[in-house]
């Protein structure tokens, strides 16, 4: 009862952290006792043709399922479209009783040979106005993007930030012989395999929407490879004599990345040519898994230098290192959020793991899920969700967990294994 | 009493193994003769005799001695000090170098699937580093030596128990050029 309480007092505070900065409204209602998720009435899109009615249908299951994937919502589905609506009264009228905050009504119709139109429009009850009022046209096949964009742009209007909807998860899936590189929707749809080289291929780390690191073993040894998704070319970015684990993105193109010098493992940074420019860590046990504050004036990172695997932050400013985690002895995988000062880790235990998030100053810890060997928690761009790998028994699962709501979904499995993710969480130009 | 008589038994039953090795040894070469044929070098090929076997040629002798001679070492979770009871086996692959001065190894360093992906490269890559810096200190030559960590992607046992765990906790040894 005491934790629960504890939970509530922290998501009151995270919620009027979000309302000061948002433009928007969060229409997450608090009371005392319990969670009120906001309320969505959805009817269906009002079709043109039979083949546009079946499209339809897929945009609204996709808009509810992206809307479940996050716990905020409680979707109310009309089984007969309203016609659209020209008169406010009219949307009144045909919603009242519903309990609904958000009515979203429109049509869906064929353009052309394979295009379709959707107008689509969503009305806040309790303001009395339409908030969203949009014409998407997309090509049949990507009528799962349109859906996307439609819930992106409802987060947009409702919490004053874009959803994460759009983005990608990128991850290397196999056995224990072969490992190759995916890329999918943040859902796990349209999952397509990129490398077909046989060989190990792990941990992706996306560079910006359309070029990714990948670390492989296609010569034998680690190395860096370079991915443009829009040639569909890869090159060779670092290889090293020792150990190279993939890059992460600093600024200004430059990378931080893991190479190890005689014994030492260390942090370094390489200019867009693979060339080191600067050391960042100097100790003589392991530092591994550098990632960055949103304003890149920290790194957090792990090193085994006080006997455990321990995350510390350093400040790139003043230089001076401290140790963030305590708990337990075994913490690795940071991944600082895009958006504020929490920090995603994994805290390993001797028969499980647990997936947290901290504060860099320390404060704040909070476990968001449990399970076998989880591993490359990974944030939405809107710094709301985590991606993370899991496992039980026999096979793996790509989750995602709505930070706020703790509410958890599984959007990928397989009876392989899973070697590394990373949700696309570039800042949106 | 008892004891003398389990005593008779087990000199009838040595004698009786005795005479039966003793008739194969004779007798296994006249069965295998006639498949010998003579190659235009002179020298005989084919199916070798059972006598043959047991002279192996340099190929199989090395092969006998990487087999056993390059056992996987073992480390304690997420550590990389060679334990005591691999020092015999890192000796022995010492001694194999020595032995063949041309011979090139690479040295595997592997992890159980606990833990985390970059971190366990990181530590299989620092347990790769532990056998070779044994081995180099004995008088082998760095460059006769490479390493590679693959983390946790080369489990030898697939279950997902401490039994597995332990094994999948290794440095792999294996010999790239001769």
């Amino acid at each position: 009862m005491k934790n629960y309480i504890i939970r509530i007092l922290i998501f009151v505070i995270v919620f009027f952290s979000f309302t000061s900065i948002s433009r928007g409204e969060m229409r997450i209602r608090i009371t005392t006792a319990t969670l009120k998720p906001t309320v969505v009435l959805m009817f269906p899109f009002l079709p043109t043709t039979i083949e546009s009615k079946h499209i339809g249908n897929r945009l609204e299951d996709t808009i509810v399922d992206n809307l479940n994937t996050t716990g905020y919502f409680k979707i109310i589905r009309q089984s007969t479209p309203c016609g659209f609506f020209t008169d406010i009264a009219d949307i009144v009228a045909d919603s009242a009783g519903s309990g609904a905050d958000y009515v979203v009504f429109g049509s869906i119709s064929k353009k052309g040979y394979n295009n379709i139109l959707l107008s689509m429009k969503i009305f806040d009850r309790n303001k009395g106005e339409i908030v969203l009022s949009r014409i998407y046209t997309s090509k049949k096949e990507y009528c799962r993007w349109v859906a996307h964009r439609v819930c992106d742009e409802f987060f947009q209007v409702i919490t004053g930030k874009y959803g994460p909807f759009e983005d990608r998860l990128l991850f290397s899936k196999g056995n224990n012989k072969y490992k190759e590189i995916y890329v999918s929707d943040y859902d796990g749809h349209g999952e397509k395999k990129l490398t077909k080289w046989k060989t190990i291929n792990i941990l992706p780390k996306w560079i910006n929407n359309s070029s990714f690191f990948f670390t492989s073993y296609q010569t034998g040894k680690p190395a860096s490879y370079l991915y443009n998704l829009l040639t569909g070319k890869v090159k060779l970015f670092f290889k090293h004599k020792g150990l190279s684990i993939t890059p992460t993105p600093f600024k200004d193109n430059l990378y931080a990345l893991s190479l190890s010098f005689n014994d030492n493992i260390d942090i370094y940074l390489v200019n867009k040519n693979g060339k080191i420019t600067k050391r960042l860590t100097f100790d003589k046990n392991i530092d591994v898994s550098p990632t960055f504050s949103p304003d890149r004036t920290k790194m957090t990172f792990v090193s085994k230098r006080h006997g455990s695997p321990q995350i510390f932050i350093k400040n790139l400013r003043t230089g001076r290192v401290s140790r963030l985690t305590f708990d337990g002895s075994y913490n690795t995988s940071p991944s600082w959020s895009p958006t504020s000062d929490y920090i995603a880790y994994v805290s390993v235990h001797r028969m499980s793991s647990k997936l947290c998030i901290i504060k860099s100053d320390g404060s704040d810890r909070k476990e968001l899920a449990e399970a076998k060997g989880i591993d490359c928690p990974s944030w939405s761009r809107d710094g709301r969700f985590i991606s993370y790998i899991s496992q039980k028994k026999d096979r793996s699962y790509i989750s995602i967990v709505c930070i706020t709501t703790g509410h958890k979904r599984v959007v990928l499995e397989t009876n392989g294994l899973y070697n590394g993710l990373d949700w696309l969480s570039l800042k949106k130009k | 009493m008892r004891k003398i008589g389990i005593g008779i038994v087990c000199i009838l039953c040595m004698l009786l193994v005795g005479c039966a090795v003793g008739k194969k040894q004779v007798e296994a070469p006249s069965k295998v003769a006639p498949e010998k044929a003579i190659s235009p070098e002179g020298e005989a090929v084919g199916v070798p005799s059972v006598r043959e076997k047991a002279v192996l040629t340099p190929e199989e002798i090395f092969a006998k001695e990487v087999k056993e001679s390059f056992i996987n070492i073992h480390f304690d979770f997420d550590k990389y000090n060679i334990k005591p009871n691999d020092i015999s086996t890192l000796n022995n692959i010492v001694a194999f170098l020595k032995k063949y001065p041309s011979v090139k190894i690479r040295i595997e360093g592997n992890c159980d699937e606990r833990g985390t992906e970059e971190y366990n490269l990181a530590l299989g890559q620092r347990r790769a580093n532990a056998a070779l810096k044994y081995i180099i200190a004995r008088g082998i030559a760095s460059s006769r030596i490479e390493t590679v960590s693959y983390g946790e992607s080369k489990p030898v046992d697939p279950r997902h128990c401490e039994e597995a765990w332990a094994k999948n906790r290794n440095d792999h040894f294996v010999v790239i050029d001769r």
